[in-house]
């Protein structure tokens, strides 16, 4: 830590450092003194209360597991609740329609139909198209392996002279 | 046969014709002609006269009526002077034109080069009674209303009678400041050029030394008006001891008007062939720079038509030594220094003419601009964080104690 | 500012001066002459140090330079005064000399340090001349392809080559001169329409139309297992505007076949063309026109040749033979910088002929830029140039250079790249501000297949190259593909081969009846032809297959060329002596 002094020093870190030293320690005197909340103007004040009260305090569901320091919007817990009430209901559905897929089977016992799925090709966008044939090209082409070389005597041009 | 031209008229003899000249409807008649437009016979114009005095007679009652309602004592009385000071004015405007007219005449008729006093003061005199009568006309208009103007009225013809009275005719052997009497012209002359300072300006182009001098001599006798400034004293004595105490003993050659009122003695026609375009036409701007490659052709031709006059196509002036003289209020765009417009070859025509490229240009030069602002803003912004951020960058890896360095 | 031409003013230029008559004929006369002269002249030059081993063994850039001196002396003494003095005439095409693979733009300034490793010839190159020059705008232009044999021998009392060239060279060569030809006689068959041999008629009648000409070019091509290299062309030219700055100037009305990658993809597709869809996509026509504002300048085939216009007939092919795989011919061009790295062998020019591009205003802010573009103005018309053209020294004394030998205008010569060195300071702001455009070197490459079609092209078409402008409506290298040039540009640097390319070109008057010395219609070829283009001694295992009925049609319209009496009139510009020069 470079000393107070220097002119490299973290002004900063040192300031915040101070403040919460002297906020920690006023707290500390609070708490010894047996009192836990600071005194207020009013009842209703809420100033210098945490801001979120609901530390993890979800009950909604066993506590198991690690406890964190994360906290939980009381949006997020609503949402929470809500979609548990959901997959509730969606399982009682589930059930009801097995136990009914039961029955049913249990009154006929029909074989299924194969199902045929047409399996829908995708559309070929103009390029892939003319890619497709250009390959087709190239296949011709390599499937030829040997070069035929022309027949006959083939072409001779000029005389024997330069130019 | 003697004729009039502008009034298509016959006389039989000269002394009619020269009646008819000086007529009202003579004049009217030239007017129309220099504005382009056909004479007209005489009842007519008669017509026209008494319709104009009908109207005005009906129009100013009403106006001073309506005027007296809002107008204060102080302002009426302000008014009236300045009234008065007008007619002042416009009678001094007559007694030049007399001088003036008397002059041409001496001009014209070459025998006849001295004119006798006694008849210039009859034209001048006749003059006046028409300058007279009109206003007594209208004093007598105003009667009816107004008790005040009346002596005002009096009082304007007293003060021109008694000019008229007074009216020194210096010679023009005779000193215009100090009165002095010299043997000849020229003498006198030099006189005034080293005693007081009367310098000639351009005399070069001087046609009418005489003319000029009597002119300010009238000026001065008549008039009691100083030369230079609007002093008007109240006898020649007075004007004289102004001009001398003041010095105002020169011929005013700055401002234009000052320049056209001599302008009658002058003839700067032989400078207009290196186009000092001087006095008589101060409003015309010279373009000659814009066509070099066209004077030399024309200026060969001048030579064979020396009569070509100059005319005006109404943007501008063509003198006839081939220079383009241009007016003064599109001086900017005579002044811009445009490039010369690209003479193509025929190749380079060939290959344009077969082009069919639409190059592109900025659509909209505004919506262009307000980018450019925003994106320097950007920038600007941008360069500042930047420059902020790097305040707190410690970019020294390890503690170096400056002491020990 | 925009400038423009009245209208009738256009008229006069564009239409009333290409009449074909009796002057403008003559002046097409002597500018065919002088540039087959020089040919000549060049063909000498080379064939006397590299086969006679006798004279000088000059550089290429010398033989450029050599070459443009001897087309400005001689046309410095024609049309110069009296009634029929010209304004402007001059080089039309700079000397270009170009090595195997390299298809056009190699012309080395004489103080080009890159340029130093391509100096000489090597036994079995081809070599191709291309030149030309115009009298007052009416232009001659040609191109011919040479062979270096390796050293020759004694025969009959005269040093001849031993053998003929064999290879794809050799293929490239002969195709192309067969396509000359057979287009030349084709032209000249649309003078007398009659005598078009019956299956080249087509649903207008017996007229010689653009797509007749690309049917029978590429049909030979294939023969010889050759492909039309793009940027070939066989199109009108009018006075001033012979083709010198194509893709500069979108020029309004061009008539001319001109061959693109687009038209070989085309080819390719029709071979696997089974559904009636790709049939339609691959019709050459309905690609073209689209993109560009103007329709007449975006060349088209269905033009019919008439009588009474000048064409140039500028054939280049290369041949495929060797590969064994389906692939594209494509040109790469060589800026300055491609590919340096310590291999001498790399072909690293930089471009040094440029054509103005008189659309283009802007005042320049450096002197000598200012002097540069000022004199380009003045003397170099509207054709391409050179900066040693502009040089004080320029042309070179040539009587001195063969009398007392090039030791003797050493001094000249060093005197002109002083002069270059300070016009390219000049130029650089020229052609930053695009007052004039550079004719890019390009060599000719061989780009398999499975590469375009195994690349990932996801900006699709958008992407012009703005280095390399094309013809309107020729921008997209591969339309159907959706590959833009600068993808293409990209996949050509790893996987393409160099490929040799074999050119001709010559320039073709139609004369019309009533015109002609013989009063018959007849066909003046300017340049090319048998005394000055004649073919160099090549061999190809492939030849023409007759059993085709367009190729039996076609020999019969090369035999009607042939024909002094009856068939068509083709008369040839002759040479002048050199010793008379």
């Amino acid at each position: 830590m470079p000393s107070r002094n220097s002119i490299n020093k973290p002004k900063d870190t040192i300031n915040q450092a101070r403040k919460r030293a002297s906020v920690s320690r006023k707290r500390a005197a609070r708490a010894r003194n047996g009192e836990f909340a600071p005194a207020r103007s009013s009842e209703a004040s809420t100033s210098g209360l945490p801001k979120s009260t609901a530390l993890a305090l979800y009950n909604g569901a066993s506590q198991s597991g690690v406890l964190t320091t994360k906290t939980l919007s009381k949006k997020r817990s609503q949402k929470i609740e809500r979609n548990k009430k959901y997959i509730a209901r969606r399982k009682l559905d589930e059930e009801r329609l097995l136990i009914d897929a039961q029955a049913n089977a249990e009154e006929s016992m029909h074989v299924d139909d194969e199902v045929v799925k047409q399996v829908e090709e995708p559309k070929k966008s103009k390029i892939n198209t003319i890619k497709d044939a250009l390959w087709s090209v190239i296949e011709d082409r390599s499937t030829e392996s040997l070069i035929v070389d022309s027949t006959g005597e083939g072409t001779t041009l000029g005389g024997p002279s330069f130019f | 046969m003697y004729t009039c031209n502008t009034c298509s008229l016959q006389f039989p003899t000269a002394e009619d014709q020269r009646v008819h000249m000086k007529s009202d409807w003579h004049r009217y008649n030239l007017k129309r002609r220099v504005a382009n437009l056909p004479a007209i016979n005489e009842a007519l114009f008669l017509e026209k006269v008494s319709k104009l005095t009908i109207n005005e007679e009906e129009e100013t009652p009403r106006k001073e009526v309506k005027n007296n309602k809002q107008i204060t004592k102080k302002e009426q009385r302000r008014i009236e002077k300045e009234a008065l000071l007008e007619k002042k004015k416009q009678l001094l405007e007559i007694a030049k034109q007399n001088m003036l007219k008397s002059y041409h005449e001496g001009t014209l008729n070459e025998t006849n080069k001295v004119i006798t006093s006694e008849k210039k003061e009859t034209i001048v005199k006749e003059e006046e009674e028409v300058a007279k009568l009109s206003i007594s006309e209208e004093s007598k208009e105003e009667k009816k209303d107004e008790v005040e103007n009346l002596t005002d009225d009096q009082l304007a013809e007293r003060i021109m009678e008694e000019k008229l009275k007074n009216k020194v005719e210096i010679p023009l052997e005779v000193c215009l400041f100090c009165n002095k009497k010299f043997p000849y012209f020229d003498a006198c002359i030099t006189h005034m050029h080293k005693n007081h300072g009367f310098y000639i300006p351009e005399q070069k182009y001087l046609v009418d030394k005489e003319g000029l001098v009597r002119y300010m001599g009238e000026k001065i006798g008549l008039g009691n008006v100083c030369v230079v400034c609007d002093f008007q004293g109240r006898s020649i004595e007075a004007v004289r001891a102004h001009m001398l105490s003041k010095n105002h003993c020169r011929i005013p050659y700055e401002e234009e008007d000052e320049k056209l009122e001599i302008s009658q003695f002058y003839d700067f026609s032989s400078t207009y062939d290196d186009i000092s375009f001087g006095d008589d036409d101060g409003d015309w701007e010279d373009v000659e720079g814009e066509d070099v490659g066209d004077d030399d052709v024309e200026e060969e031709e001048e030579e064979d038509l020396p009569q070509q006059v100059s005319y005006n196509d109404g943007v501008e002036l063509h003198l006839p030594n081939g220079t383009r003289v241009g007016h003064r209020s599109l001086a900017r765009y005579y002044r811009q220094n445009l490039r010369p417009d690209q003479v193509l070859t025929e190749g380079q025509g060939t290959v344009i003419a077969a082009e069919s490229r639409h190059l592109m240009t900025i659509a909209d030069r505004g919506a262009l601009l307000e980018k450019k602002r925003i994106w320097k803003n950007e920038k600007h912004h941008q360069d500042r964080d930047d420059r902020r951020a790097a305040k707190f960058i410690n970019n020294q890896p390890h503690y170096r104690d400056q002491l020990l360095q | 500012m925009e400038l423009a031409v009245a209208p009738q003013d256009q008229d006069i230029l564009l239409r009333t001066k290409n009449v074909i008559n009796e002057s403008v004929l003559n002046k097409y006369r002597l500018a065919g002459q002088v540039s087959q002269t020089a040919l000549t002249y060049l063909t000498k030059l080379i064939n006397d140090s590299y086969h006679l081993n006798q004279g000088p063994k000059l550089t290429t850039a010398e033989l450029c330079l050599v070459g443009d001196s001897f087309l400005a002396s001689y046309l410095e003494n024609v049309y110069k005064s009296g009634v029929n003095s010209v304004n402007e005439k001059g080089i039309a095409q700079p000397v270009t000399i170009d090595v195997n693979s390299v298809n056009g733009g190699f012309g080395p300034e004489i103080d080009d340090e890159e340029s130093k490793n391509f100096q000489y010839f090597e036994i079995g190159d081809i070599v191709t001349i291309s030149l030309g020059c115009h009298i007052d705008g009416y232009t001659a232009n040609l191109s011919h392809t040479l062979v270096i044999y390796p050293p020759g021998e004694e025969k009959d009392g005269e040093l001849r080559p031993t053998g003929p060239l064999l290879g794809n060279k050799a293929d490239t060569i002969i195709a192309a001169h067969i396509a000359n030809e057979a287009v030349i006689n084709l032209l000249g068959a649309a003078l007398t329409p009659e005598k078009l041999p019956s299956i080249f008629n087509n649903n207008v009648g017996s007229v010689v139309t653009g797509s007749l000409i690309r049917q029978i070019v590429d049909e030979i091509a294939t023969n010889f297992k050759c492909v039309v290299v793009p940027g070939s062309r066989v199109r009108r030219i009018r006075r001033f505007l012979a083709g010198q700055s194509e893709g500069v100037v979108a020029e309004k009305e061009y008539k001319g076949v001109v061959w693109s990658e687009a038209d070989q993809e085309a080819s390719l597709l029709e071979k696997a063309s089974t559904s009636q869809e790709l049939i339609t996509l691959s019709d050459k026509q309905n690609l073209r026109g689209k993109g560009i504002n103007q329709v007449s300048a975006i060349p088209t085939d269905d033009f019919v040749v008439t009588p009474g216009e000048v064409y140039i007939v500028d054939l280049k092919l290369a041949s495929i033979a060797e590969f064994n795989e389906v692939g594209l011919v494509t040109l790469e061009t060589l800026d300055g910088y491609t590919g340096k790295n310590h291999d001498k062998d790399s072909i690293n020019i930089k471009p040094s002929i440029f054509v103005r591009d008189f659309a283009i205003q802007h005042t320049l802010k450096l002197r000598t830029s200012r002097q540069t573009l000022n004199k380009i103005d003045k003397t170099r018309s509207v054709y391409p140039f050179k900066l040693a053209h502009l040089s004080e020294k320029f042309p070179l004394d040539l009587k001195k250079l063969h009398v007392e030998g090039p030791e003797s205008i050493k001094s000249d010569i060093d005197l002109v790249k002083k002069e270059i060195r300070n016009a390219r300071l000049g130029l650089s702001e020229i052609i930053n501000h695009h007052l004039a455009a550079t004719k890019n070197v390009q060599v000719v490459k061989f780009l398999p297949l499975h590469h375009i079609l195994n690349t990932a092209n996801p900006t699709g078409t958008h992407g012009f190259d703005a280095a390399n402008p094309t013809l309107p409506g020729l921008e997209l290298p591969l339309p159907r593909l959706g590959v833009s040039s600068l993808k293409l540009k990209a996949l050509l640097k790893k996987n393409s081969i160099v490929i040799p390319v074999a050119r001709e070109q010559s320039t073709v008057v139609l004369v019309q009846q009533g015109i002609s010395t013989g009063g018959r219609p007849e066909l003046l070829r300017l340049t090319g032809g048998s005394k000055t283009s004649k073919p160099s001694w090549v061999h190809s295992n492939y030849q023409l297959d007759e059993s085709k009925d367009i190729i039996k049609s076609l020999l019969q319209l090369i035999k009607l060329g042939q024909d002094k009496r009856f068939g068509i009139n083709i008369r040839e510009t002759q040479p002048v002596k050199l010793e008379h020069v």
